[in-house]
């Protein structure tokens, strides 16, 4: 990470005090300001976290990584605070990926059905159900009157008998009846009776299957020569999945990095991933980010999360990314 | 003499001088001890920051004179501030004294400037269990925050690369406060979430 990228000239020079790279009179005045100056004090704070999370997130350039090593930390306490770093932003990311999760969720089921006021719901709901049983009783009798051909049979009862204008009236007065109910109960609870549009599923505008995915196998590399294998990154794709295949499976969770070899820059990284076994071949699934890909070479670096001692990297695997 | 200097241990402060310490570190505003935890933890850095592996008790140290000059009189260095700083630089140079002429043995190590060799960013010995069990208290103690506190330190830390200045001008404009303000605040959580890491650790897993 070139950390003026997006910091300010009074944060890097906070960074080059916590890496001791600061002159001696430098270095003095800032340890004074550290405890006198309450602003000083809690911007060192927050630019100490923010260094200490960019080194475990892979960020930093090659100098600043290697100097935050050899004298950061140095300090016991500060190896502590990189420790419990580690488990701080995994937590967080999994924590922020749950929220993601349930907001896609929450948008393609749709918005929430509208709730009225308790009291006014009751009330909607006893007109609504008035309604129904009205506009049934009226496909009834129309469905009737279209058997015996288009007459209404409350129509033929008024012709039958004395009093048909009445009948008549009374058929005709079910209809306007059935009307003005409909008219009387609001219309948004009209459309509840009906099926309503506004239920159909969004499309999932999250990460979701229905992008475009490239996916590529990669096997562990042999030392003989031979030609990188490559991926096509599809237009509108947000992720590229990697079957990364172990020659053995010594670990219950791996650490998976994104190099650009080039600079030998970590890009990306996936903290803790189980691997699963497809027959007897162990793998590693991860889904880098497609954003993240530019066309030239990869590589993908796989690392035991030992239990003891330092990580090792048990796999490098190598790719590239065509042009789109 | 020199010996003797070297080996006297300083008494603790006693509750006279504890409490005018207090007040007078909250210099006319009631903190109710925050200052004083503040003011320890800047110390103790510092003490960290120049290599100290005994940060805090030499923090401590530099609040025992303090309080034993207020025991004995008024202090008119302004502000309390600065007045520990100096106190604590003394306290600094003592200590590099000390270390010169006493190697420490423990940690033979700390001769080089490198860390020990194979750092490793999980505790040494620490199997998948402990890890897993460190990973369980970060989520018991982060469900433990109010939702405020757990949205706004998940926003704040989740990784964004190059959108997180950014990110963070929004959130600290939303609630109304500057970039320090927030930076401050997260920063406090985050210290609280690894003393409660801490705590449930040393405590017995429930089966």
């Amino acid at each position: 990470m070139a950390w003026s990228e997006e910091s300010g000239r009074a944060d890097l020079e906070l960074v080059r005090y916590l890496l001791e790279l600061l002159p001696y009179e430098d270095s003095e005045r800032l340890d004074q300001a550290s405890i006198e100056d309450d602003e000083v004090a809690a911007r060192l704070r927050v630019v100490e976290n923010d260094l200490i999370d960019a080194y475990v997130r892979g960020t930093l350039d090659r100098g600043t990584r290697e100097r935050f090593e050899s004298h950061y930390l140095a300090s016991p306490l500060h190896r502590k605070r990189v420790r419990f770093a580690v488990n701080f932003l995994r937590a967080v990311d999994r924590a922020a990926a749950r929220a993601a999760a349930e907001t896609d969720d929450d948008r393609a089921a749709g918005p929430a059905p509208h709730r009225l006021p308790a009291a006014r719901s009751n009330v909607a709901s006893v007109l609504a159900a008035v309604a129904a049983l009205v506009l049934i009783a009226v496909g009834t009798l129309l469905f009737a009157s279209l058997r015996s051909a288009g007459v209404s049979p409350l129509a033929q009862r008024a012709n039958a008998t004395p009093g048909r204008d009445a009948l008549k009236a009374e058929a005709g007065d079910d209809t306007a009846s059935a009307a003005s109910v409909q008219e009387t109960v609001p219309a948004r609870d009209v459309a509840a009776v009906r099926p309503s549009r506004a239920a159909a599923p969004r499309p999932n505008r999250g990460l979701s299957a229905e992008a475009p995915l490239a996916a590529l196998l990669l096997l562990p590399q042999t030392r003989g020569i031979g030609a990188i294998p490559t991926v096509s990154v599809p237009a509108g794709s947000d992720r590229v999945a990697f079957e990364l295949r172990l020659e053995a499976n010594d670990a219950p969770r791996y650490r998976v990095d994104l190099r650009n070899p080039a600079t030998n820059q970590i890009v990306w990284r996936a903290g803790s991933i189980a691997p699963t076994s497809s027959g007897e071949e162990p793998s590693v699934f991860v889904h880098v980010p497609a954003r993240l890909l530019r066309p030239q070479p990869y590589s993908l670096d796989v690392t035991d999360r030992g239990a003891v001692g330092a990580d090792e990297i048990v796999g490098s695997y190598t790719f590239r990314v065509l042009p789109r | 003499m020199l010996t003797q200097e070297v080996f006297r241990e300083e008494p603790t402060l006693t509750e006279l001088a504890f409490s005018r310490l207090l007040e007078w570190l909250d210099d006319g505003v009631e903190s109710h001890g925050e200052r004083y935890l503040e003011m320890r933890r800047r110390l103790a850095s510092y003490f960290d920051r120049r290599n100290r592996p005994d940060a805090d008790e030499l923090a401590d140290e530099t609040f025992n004179r303090i309080g034993k000059t207020l025991e004995a009189g008024a202090i008119h260095t302004r502000p309390p501030a600065r007045y520990c700083y100096v106190v604590a630089r003394f306290v600094l140079l003592e200590d590099f004294r000390r270390e010169r002429r006493h190697v420490r043995i423990e940690e033979p190590w700390r001769l080089d400037i490198a860390p020990p060799p194979g750092f490793s960013l999980t505790e040494p010995d620490e199997g998948r269990a402990l890890r897993e069990q460190r990973l369980d208290c970060l989520d018991h103690c982060l469900q433990g925050l109010k939702a405020a506190q757990r949205d706004l330190v998940i926003e704040y830390y989740r990784d964004a690369r190059r959108q997180k200045v950014e990110r963070r001008r929004d959130m600290a404009s939303r609630l109304g406060i500057t970039m320090n303000a927030l930076g401050i605040r997260v920063c406090r959580i985050r210290d609280a979430l690894m003393e409660c890491v801490e705590g449930c650790r040393k405590r017995p897993r429930r089966i």
